[in-house]
């Protein structure tokens, strides 16, 4: 799914974009309702295999897919709470176990 | 002049011994004092570990991290460690790559954008076999890029800093507020509605921890006052 990185091509979509939104050029976040439908124990796991496309492309997109979005990042966040491998010690201090 | 020279040779202070003569940076004693006088991340590196591993090592060492976000973090986190043994400021991700962080991977981007001196960047990603283009450090085979837009913190970012531990290293992140303005201050400046968005999904994801007074106060600086309240109250 992801193609070996170009640095050449990076370069030029980057100069008029100013970042690395196309998709396959990078490792691309889970989409939201990839997420959804990923059975549990792909998430996230296993999180290569619910990584079919980049979540930052600059296509418009609707106040619905936005929702999705961030739903999706807060099962993120929460999964790798509760997977135990983020740990949040304090205030602004996270502890990532494992590897 | 002895303390000063003293804390040179200890790796106390920000600077460079070149032909015989120790140099100081204005820039870098400037966010040293800010760091000293700034509660308890203060810069400490008699407490830090020892320097990263060099060249192979470090491809094997990050081919350990199944994740790429995590790979990414535990990678800065050794060049954190290698530029405060030599005396520098640690490294601060910035940019999309802090993005990523506080979304736990759900946005994605290829560089690394850190707020360091240029110098020891030069210095030890060159040892770990990273090639400078322009303004980048790469190596290709780890699908690494690096880049350091600025070289210093604003007063008040270094307080709100996440610390993240990983594989006995620290590597540090804006805070999660620096992010969100920034964020609106691209979209404002860029005309980038979706960096709007992206402000709004670290807000509400993250809206229990939020420092209120200071994300307002910084948005205000920013100009982006208005664009913060809609998000807060769009609530995404």
């Amino acid at each position: 799914m992801t193609r070996r990185f170009d640095f050449e091509e990076w370069q030029g979509i980057r100069g008029g974009m100013r970042a690395v939104q196309a998709a396959g050029l990078v490792e691309a976040g889970p989409s939201a309702s990839a997420i959804r439908s990923a059975p549990a124990g792909l998430r996230p796991k296993d999180d290569q295999t619910i990584r079919p496309r980049p979540l930052h492309s600059h296509r418009p997109r609707g106040d619905e897919e936005w929702r999705a979005i961030a739903d999706g990042v807060r099962a993120l966040l929460a999964e790798r709470v509760a997977s135990g491998r983020w740990v949040w010690t304090g205030p602004r201090r996270l502890m990532i176990l494992g590897r | 002049m002895r303390t000063v020279y003293q804390l040179a040779r200890d790796g106390g202070i920000p600077s460079v011994r070149m032909g015989g003569r120790w140099r100081f940076r204005p820039a870098d004693i400037d966010a040293w004092l800010e760091s000293q006088t700034r509660g308890p991340r203060a810069w400490t590196p008699a407490s830090q570990p020892p320097p990263a591993p060099e060249g192979d090592q470090l491809a094997a060492f990050l081919s350990s991290f199944a994740d790429p976000l995590e790979k990414r973090l535990a990678f800065v986190g050794r060049l954190t460690a290698a530029c405060q043994s030599r005396g520098w400021l640690p490294p601060v991700i910035v940019g999309g790559h802090a993005v990523e962080f506080y979304s736990a991977g759900g946005y994605a981007t290829v560089d690394i954008d850190l707020i360091s001196a240029s110098e020891p960047l030069d210095e030890i990603l060159g040892s770990w076999g990273f090639e400078r283009r322009g303004r980048h450090w790469i190596r290709e085979d780890l699908g690494l890029v690096v880049e350091a837009p600025s070289s210093r913190l604003i007063p008040g970012q270094r307080d709100r800093l996440t610390e993240v531990r990983v594989a006995g290293t620290t590597a540090y992140v804006l805070g999660v507020e620096d992010v969100i303005v920034d964020r609106l201050a691209a979209c404002v400046h860029w005309s980038s509605d979706n960096d709007c968005r992206w402000a709004a999904v670290l807000a509400a994801a993250h809206g229990a921890d939020l420092d209120l007074g200071y994300l307002r106060s910084r948005a205000a600086e920013m100009d982006v006052k208005t664009q913060l309240e809609d998000v807060l109250e769009k609530k995404v």
